[in-house]
């Protein structure tokens, strides 16, 4: 795979592909996310290495060992998940717990998470999967910061008409978001 | 000791799940098993309405075009379905085609999986029911036409199913169908009147069953009673008649009534090739005197020649009309050696974006470069214009039936 | 409302608080009202399921295996729905794709089976489960009805004749998600908010 192909494929993964926004995996942990940007960017940061991680364990998992028994797939890759999680926040607690204390671990094990494990089974490769998972990593990542700096910006509360005020405007927001970025796809 | 139990309680809560769904797995893996079975053969019971099963039988087959990729045979009996392909110059891919063939012969449906030509030529939109029109017909295809207005990809797609349901009958998979005689007669025309194109069908009068009509103005077919027989006259655009019987063979000398109502039906649409030839032959070479059109027994692109003389030479004129892009009017002078002396064309204005080339092409240069060319120092590559390869082998056409009629021309005068 | 126990985000009347937890699954299968039945549906009975256990069981279960364990029961559960509905409904796990799967680490089955299984009686934590699972189908369903009818012109996947000139494709894409929830949302907002005032008139 030469450097052109690995370029698209992240980019990819932060505008057309974007897995939160785009995909629906993981939307309720961007929206719900209310820390700072720089708290989100290493939060994102983190969740970027589970799912590199977590690929580097399910890809092989499915492909040698799975494909009898499909049906213990979601288990399994929770699984590893979960053991991925927990030994990065073992490993990276002093940095992590600075920032964002012990939510590391509730946050990280999200529907984007899993949903690129099950979605990078169909890659043909395990580097592939890999390029992959990190192109939608940074995505997530920085969907993630990016929403939180839009909320973290002070707006006229009383321009909102009061129904729309909460989750509704926040669904917009990101909807606007949506947009720019199927946009650049050309397909609404 | 409380990790050891943490650990336990997790192991237990997977091993009880596991063992679950390996219980339900046994009761759904068959079903699911089932269902995935079923989505796969939905593509095929699409057009083998109430079909089971499939098997793969591709390899145990015949003479197999490459259009047709992929032959399943319905496990019940109920008939076949193929996987087959259709290219025409308007294709980015191949057209994707799955065509369901009854046990009977009959064509028990067909659809399009994926369509790559011209959106704006698609032969669907065009003829909404041109492909149910397929459904019951054997390999005849005795009541299929074409799509006017999306004549190249219809052609393709019919070519295609012939193709598909020639190598059925050639492997005695299915019976083949008897054709009728005015559709065997109907199918020799591009055969015997290769300039023919974009045929118009309508219904005749008297002897005459159909007539059909070269849009391009080269010439009528005429499907006739002779008798007890059917036969099939065709004339050009200048006049000359031949008539044909189902055996392909050349009748013209014993159907002197069939030739004169042909003749008779055709002379009702005067043309006016011969008034736009004498026209250009005056612009293109100076002092063109003595013009006298030719009637020639050809049934190509050709449409009119004349023969006329410069300053006491005697030179020939053609006008022939090929399909490229659009209709093209090409114009040939050859002297008596049979070398190209003059070429030109209408269409050098091209507006499609198809033609850009042509904006920055030398237009004179290219009509020179024909100059000098004989029937046989002719070898096609002299009409290549880049980017443009319908109008080229337009051109390549144009000027082969050209030599083609100057050589009748010629056995004729000897 | 009773003093002394916890209730679940939707009997406190935010269901504004829940859904954006569940925004993801919601929009994902609100493009199909047969989606987003099956995934009210799978909701639903996760949910139900997940809390009866945990409820029995986290007594035994110590705290620091409380997320790992919580997890893997949803999973289970999640699994053997999607093997249920795969046998019996494929279109409908088609459609779902990879969400039915992700349920398993949806924060809306894992913070309710945490917050009410694990602070109440069984009796409580079913009528929550069964609360918020309905909550969340009527949602899904009323966003599906709306995006099949304006953006894909069907209805159940039937084909609605007059509507085929006027669909709008953008509202059955991802954007379509997004704009039809909020404003459900709204429109939620405006009746749960009459519910407050009415309650707070009684307690006047």
């Amino acid at each position: 795979m030469d450097f052109k192909v690995i370029l698209g494929v992240i980019l990819a993964g932060i505008l057309s592909n974007n897995i939160a926004l785009l995909e629906f995996l993981g939307t309720g942990a961007v929206l719900e996310n209310e820390r700072s940007s720089k708290k989100s960017l290493t939060l994102g940061l983190g969740t970027t290495l589970v799912m590199v991680i977590s690929t580097l364990i399910t890809w092989p998992l499915n492909k040698y060992l799975l494909h009898e028994v499909s049906y213990l797939q979601t288990m399994a890759f929770v699984l590893v998940v979960l053991i991925v999680v927990e030994v990065i926040h073992l490993i990276a607690k002093n940095i992590l717990d600075n920032y964002c204390r012990s939510d590391f671990v509730k946050f990280a094990i999200n529907g984007a998470v899993l949903g690129l494990c099950i979605h990078n089974t169909h890659q043909e490769t395990l580097v592939a999967a890999l390029i992959n998972s990190a192109a939608i990593g940074i995505g997530f990542m920085l969907t993630m910061t990016v929403y939180a700096k839009l909320k973290d910006t002070e707006v006229d509360e009383e321009a909102i008409p009061p129904t729309f005020r909460g989750l509704p405007i926040d669904l917009l927001t990101a909807g606007m978001m949506v947009l720019a970025l199927l946009a650049l796809n050309f397909k609404f | 000791m409380k990790l050891l139990k943490t650990y336990v309680i997790l192991i237990v809560i997977v091993a009880i799940f596991a063992g679950a769904m390996f219980a339900l797995n046994l009761h759904t893996g068959p079903i699911i098993e089932k269902n995935n079975a079923g989505a796969a053969n939905d593509k095929l019971n699409a057009v083998m309405p109430g079909g089971s099963g499939y098997e793969d039988i591709t390899a145990t087959l015949t003479a197999r075009p490459a259009s047709v990729t992929t032959v399943y045979k319905e496990t019940s009996g109920l008939g076949f379905v193929m996987l087959c392909t259709a290219e025409s110059s308007y294709s980015t891919a191949p057209m994707e085609i799955t065509l369901g063939i009854a046990a009977d012969g009959k064509i028990s449906g067909v659809e399009i999986t994926a369509y790559n030509d011209t959106a704006s030529f698609d032969f669907r939109t065009k003829d909404p029911s041109y492909l149910a029109s397929y459904v019951g017909q054997d390999s005849a295809l005795a009541d299929v036409g074409l799509v006017a207005g999306s004549t190249f990809s219809s052609t393709a797609f019919r070519n295609s199913i012939v193709a598909a349901m020639e190598v059925m009958t050639a492997n005695n998979l299915i019976a083949a169908g008897v054709k009728g005689d005015d559709q065997i007669l109907t199918e020799l025309i591009p055969t015997v009147a290769p300039g023919f194109t974009k045929l118009a069908e309508a219904e005749g009068t008297g002897n005459i069953q159909k007539v059909f009509t070269a849009e391009n103005g080269t010439g009528f077919a005429y499907i006739v009673n002779s008798g007890d027989a059917t036969v099939l006259a065709i004339v050009n655009a200048m006049g000359v008649c031949k008539v044909y019987d189902v055996e392909g063979a050349d009748i013209t000398a014993n159907a002197a009534d069939v030739v004169a109502e042909a003749v008779a039906h055709a002379s009702a649409t005067p043309n006016k090739f011969t008034d736009d030839l004498t026209t250009k032959v005056g612009r293109m070479m100076e002092g063109a005197a003595d013009i006298t059109p030719i009637a020639l027994d050809t049934f190509n692109t050709v449409v009119s020649a004349v023969s006329f003389t410069v300053d006491g030479t005697t030179y020939y004129a053609f006008y022939s009309r090929s399909i490229g892009f659009h209709q093209m009017d090409v114009f040939f002078v050859i002297d008596e050696n049979g070398a190209i002396t003059k070429m030109d064309a209408k269409q050098f204005i091209f507006d499609e974006e198809y033609f850009m080339a042509f904006g920055g092409m030398d237009v004179t240069a290219y009509k020179d470069g024909f100059v000098g060319i004989t029937g046989d120092t002719f070898t096609g590559d002299e009409v290549i214009i880049a980017t443009a390869t319908m109008t080229s082998n337009a051109i390549k056409e144009s000027t082969q039936d050209v030599f083609t009629a100057f050589n009748a021309l010629k056995g004729g005068a000897q | 409302m009773k003093k002394g126990t916890k209730t679940s985000y939707l009997l406190k009347g935010t269901p504004s608080a829940l859904l954006v937890l569940g925004a993801g699954f919601v929009m994902a299968s609100s493009a199909d009202i047969r989606a987003a039945l099956g995934m009210g549906a799978a909701v639903l009975v996760a949910m139900l399921l997940s809390s009866i256990v945990i409820s029995a069981l986290h007594k035994v279960i110590p705290a620091n295996a409380k997320l790992p364990a919580y997890l893997l029961i949803i999973t289970g559960f999640v699994s053997l729905i999607s093997m249920i509905m795969q046998a019996y409904f494929p279109e409908v796990v088609d459609m779902l794709g990879v969400h039915l799967a992700t349920l398993s680490v949806s924060a809306v089955v894992y913070r309710d089976a945490e917050e009410v299984a694990d602070h109440n009686g069984e009796a409580t934590s079913i009528k929550t489960a069964l609360v918020t699972g309905i909550f969340f189908t009527v949602v899904m369903v009323v966003c599906a009805v709306i995006r099949e009818f304006v953006g894909k012109a069907t209805l159940w996947g039937e084909p609605i004749a007059f509507m085929q000139n006027y669909k709008i494709d953008a509202i059955a894409g991802a954007f379509g998600g997004y704009l039809v929830l909020a404003i459900v949302m709204a429109v939620i907002n405006k009746i749960t908010k009459l519910h407050h005032h009415l309650d707070e008139e009684e307690e006047n």
